[in-house]
């Protein structure tokens, strides 16, 4: 796993940082906070067999990520969305660990840049 | 620039996109309104006015279409260009955007260049459609105050070029009221002599520049209608007038008629506009009233040619007088009604019904739609004479009951004999006593007959009974002018004695001209008229007896008295001619 | 163009020519065709062979140009007139100022 790609684009950090300044930690915390309650949400959507709500929540993350340049994520999110959208939540099953997965490895990335950054 | 300082409205329920995208729009210059979801977009939208909005499609609660149809309708007639924030891609809901008010999409992850091109061309679009409704609106607001504009011209208008005698009973007339709007004038008086005066006029172009015109127009016809001047006078008058006031390239089409019922006769003057028909009821025929000047306005005075024509009348005569807009008036293929149809029209009819038979076949040719704004149309039926006299003895009952007793002398030279018509100026004096206003028209007749006899006659030394026929008529009134013209020596003396008080008067008029007298000169011709003879010469003497008034010559001829006494005065008065 | 303005070979004639309907619509065009005339000519024709109809506006933009062109010393000419324009023309009594034909 170790040589798969790296979870989050570096040129796309690195815009981000000069756009933001001194509020990227904030943008960064804010991320990661709404992501986990993101997470949350697809694996009660999952547990309670609710597609709309599948759909829902992995297209907020999906745009979320994509802007964060985490592109690994936002594909799973986009491959999440579109089974809840088909109403295939049995399908979507197994994608819940790979996401958590692609998750802390993007968030292991932010909070690594965070700290370089003080 | 006004676009860096637009306004967005950015709605978007992730925080963390939200914080992205207000950051990106700052540093391109605009200045940010933020709401996380949909109530707080709608009562930032009111709040704040954004130039633009940037909403997110799906949020928690209301979303964003939904958003989307709020600010829609609360933006009314401003344009406000709301670009969806979404990754859908499905066609189906991208088209649920469009319908919702939304004019274009951004996808995630946001990229600088892209939001930039896409805001800086809405913003513009937007800018472009407020220009627009801006300029909607002036141009609502001008049409607005146009409308006021005319609205009082039409008020001032109507006071000065009021329809005068248009309501009497041998007139019928049909203007729309937008006709002044196309230059159409039409005005008709009584003068004092119980003579009618009739303008139809059509000034070039429309609205308030043709209407324009037609206020000196109407004043001055009234004005001098009404001090006993007569059609050339008033002509000339007219074309002076119209030619110190308006620019070059706007004129006054126009026929002008006197219809004199002393004479049995009508003259007009016509320049420019479409030829009026008569229908003579002595032989049937048709007379069109020849067009034989330029229209007014055109030529400087000393060019003007005030000539004349005349026709004789018989009551029942009728006539039909019309201005452009009818003939213009066209149908659905564009075709124009037309002076042929119009001629052939009035060929078929009867004289008694081509007013409504002309109007029926114009709506029938046009249709309602097209005719009614600009049509001036004008009949007139010769009325018997007896009819006309009545007006008169309603007047002045009233008064100074002070009595009065006065005398005037007044001697006309040269000069002024063959300049000046000295009437009007008289009978206005003679209007200041009360209780001759009734009658001002016979006064007038009266004093019209003896000085045209003092100066024709007695010192132009015409013969009239050139004027027994036609052509003469006219052979007669061309050497008249040429007489006039080279008359160097020779006068008039005109003397008015009054004495009254409101109860009754008598008036005295003595003229005397400084020729041969009759004796000498026209002896034949003075003595025939006198005589009560159907000579056409004798006319006017004879009217003069029927009107009551008493009549003395005094030897050679050339001096005449006339006495006019009313109401209770003491001296009863008989006619008598007295040529010794 | 409903408007055209040309000269004769002499270059001592302005030929103006109206198409269509000669009325308010033409007005600058028809003062153009002579107020942008870069010479004086001698005289001027006016040619309505493709005109269809003339109201009294277009009198009034005859009667500008006869003005332009010196008033009484003018020499206009209006040519190949349709019989209801020439008709307009005379009852105006235009042939007081105008040649017609």
């Amino acid at each position: 796993m170790g040589s798969e790609q790296p979870a989050l684009d570096r040129e796309i950090v690195g815009e981000l940082q000069a756009l933001m300044g001194g509020d990227f930690g904030m943008l960064v915390n804010t991320f990661l906070t709404d992501s986990e309650q993101r997470i949350a949400a697809i694996e009660a959507a999952l547990q309670q067999q609710d597609p709309e709500a599948l759909r829902r929540a992995a297209h907020s993350f999906k745009g979320s990520a994509a802007n964060l340049g985490a592109a690994g994520l936002s594909e799973l999110c986009r491959q999440l969305e579109e089974y809840g959208r088909d109403g295939r939540v049995d399908a979507a099953q197994p994608l819940l660990p790979a996401l958590q997965q692609e998750y802390s490895r993007a968030r292991a990335q932010l909070e690594t840049l965070l700290a370089a950054a003080g | 620039m006004s676009r860096q300082k637009a306004r967005i409205l950015v709605v978007e329920d992730s925080r963390a996109d939200r914080m992205l995208l207000t950051a990106l729009l700052r540093r391109q210059g605009y200045s940010v309104i933020e709401a996380a979801d949909g109530p707080a977009a709608i009562a930032q939208f009111e709040a704040a006015r954004p130039d633009l909005v940037l909403l997110d499609v799906i949020m928690p609660g209301m979303d964003g279409i939904e958003v989307a149809r709020v600010i829609c309708d609360a933006a009314r007639r401003r344009f406000v260009p709301i670009i969806f924030l979404t990754a859908l891609q499905e066609p189906a809901a991208l088209a649920r955007c469009l319908d919702a008010g939304g004019v274009d999409f951004l996808t995630k992850p946001y990229h600088d260049i892209i939001l930039k091109a896409k805001l800086g061309v809405f913003l513009r679009m937007a800018e472009m459609q407020r220009q627009l409704q801006r300029q909607r609106d002036e141009i609502a607001r001008h049409n607005e105050r146009l409308l006021q504009e005319q609205e009082v011209a039409k008020v001032v208008y109507d006071k000065v070029a009021h329809h005068g005698d248009l309501d009497l009973p041998h007139i019928r007339y049909l203007q729309s009221p937008l006709a002044l709007f196309n230059g159409d004038v039409l005005l008709a008086a009584r003068g004092p002599t119980g003579n009618l005066l009739v303008l139809l006029g059509d000034f070039t172009g429309h609205g308030l520049a043709a209407a324009i015109g037609a206020m000196p127009l109407a004043q001055t016809f009234y004005a001098m209608a009404e001090k006993g001047f007569r059609l050339r006078d008033i002509i000339r008058e007219l074309n002076l007038k119209l030619h110190a006031v308006l620019p070059p390239g706007v004129f006054c089409c126009a026929t002008a008629i006197d219809f004199d019922s002393n004479e049995s006769a009508l003259h007009y003057w016509s320049g420019g506009l479409p030829e009026g028909v008569m229908y003579r009821v002595a032989d049937g025929a048709r007379l069109r009233l020849r067009s034989r000047h330029l229209p007014l306005g055109i030529r400087p005075p000393e060019q003007f040619d005030d000539r004349c024509e005349r026709i004789v009348l018989t009551p029942g005569d009728r006539l039909l007088l019309w201005s452009d807009g009818i003939l213009e008036a066209a149908n659905a293929a564009g075709e124009r009604y037309g002076e042929a149809r119009l001629l052939a029209l009035i060929g078929q009819e009867a004289p008694l019904s081509w007013f409504d038979a002309l109007l029926r076949d114009v709506e029938a040719f046009a249709g309602t739609g097209d005719r009614g704004d600009d049509v001036s149309l004008l009949e007139i039926t010769v009325p018997d004479p007896r009819e006309l006299e009545p007006a008169l003895v309603a007047a002045a009952r009233g008064g100074s009951a002070e009595p009065q007793q006065w005398q005037l002398s007044f001697t006309l030279l040269p000069a002024s004999l063959r300049s000046l018509n000295p009437l009007p100026l008289l009978l206005h004096i003679l209007m200041e006593v009360p209780g001759l206003r009734p009658y001002s028209s016979r006064l007038f007749t009266a004093l019209s007959e003896l000085y045209a006899n003092a100066l024709e006659h007695g010192l132009l030394r015409l013969d009239s009974s050139l004027k027994s026929t036609g052509a003469g008529f006219s052979q007669y009134y061309a050497e008249r002018d040429r007489r006039l013209a080279q008359l160097e020596e020779g006068s008039v003396v005109l003397q008015l004695a009054y004495e009254g008080d409101c109860r009754g008067g008598l008036l005295e008029v003595e003229l005397q001209d400084s020729g041969a007298g009759f004796d000498a000169i026209t002896t034949r011709h003075r003595i025939t008229a006198l005589a009560g003879s159907t000579a056409y010469a004798g006319r006017g003497i004879r009217l003069l007896e029927r009107l009551g008034f008493e009549l003395t010559y005094f030897p050679p001829g050339n001096r005449v008295r006339l006495r006019f006494p009313w109401g209770e005065w003491p001296a009863p008065f008989t006619t008598r001619t007295e040529s010794n | 163009m409903t408007v055209t303005a040309s000269w004769s070979a002499e270059g001592d004639e302005l030929t103006i020519a109206v198409e269509g309907r000669f009325d308010f619509s033409v007005h600058q065009a028809f003062r153009r065709a002579y107020e942008e005339a870069p010479d004086t000519p001698r005289s001027y024709v006016v040619d309505l062979a493709r005109a269809t109809y003339l109201d009294s506006s277009a009198l009034g933009m005859l009667l500008l140009l006869r003005d332009h062109a010196g008033g009484d010393n003018a020499d206009i000419s209006i040519v190949n007139s349709n019989e209801e324009i020439l008709k307009v023309l005379t009852v105006s009594n235009f042939d007081q100022l105008f040649k017609l034909s």
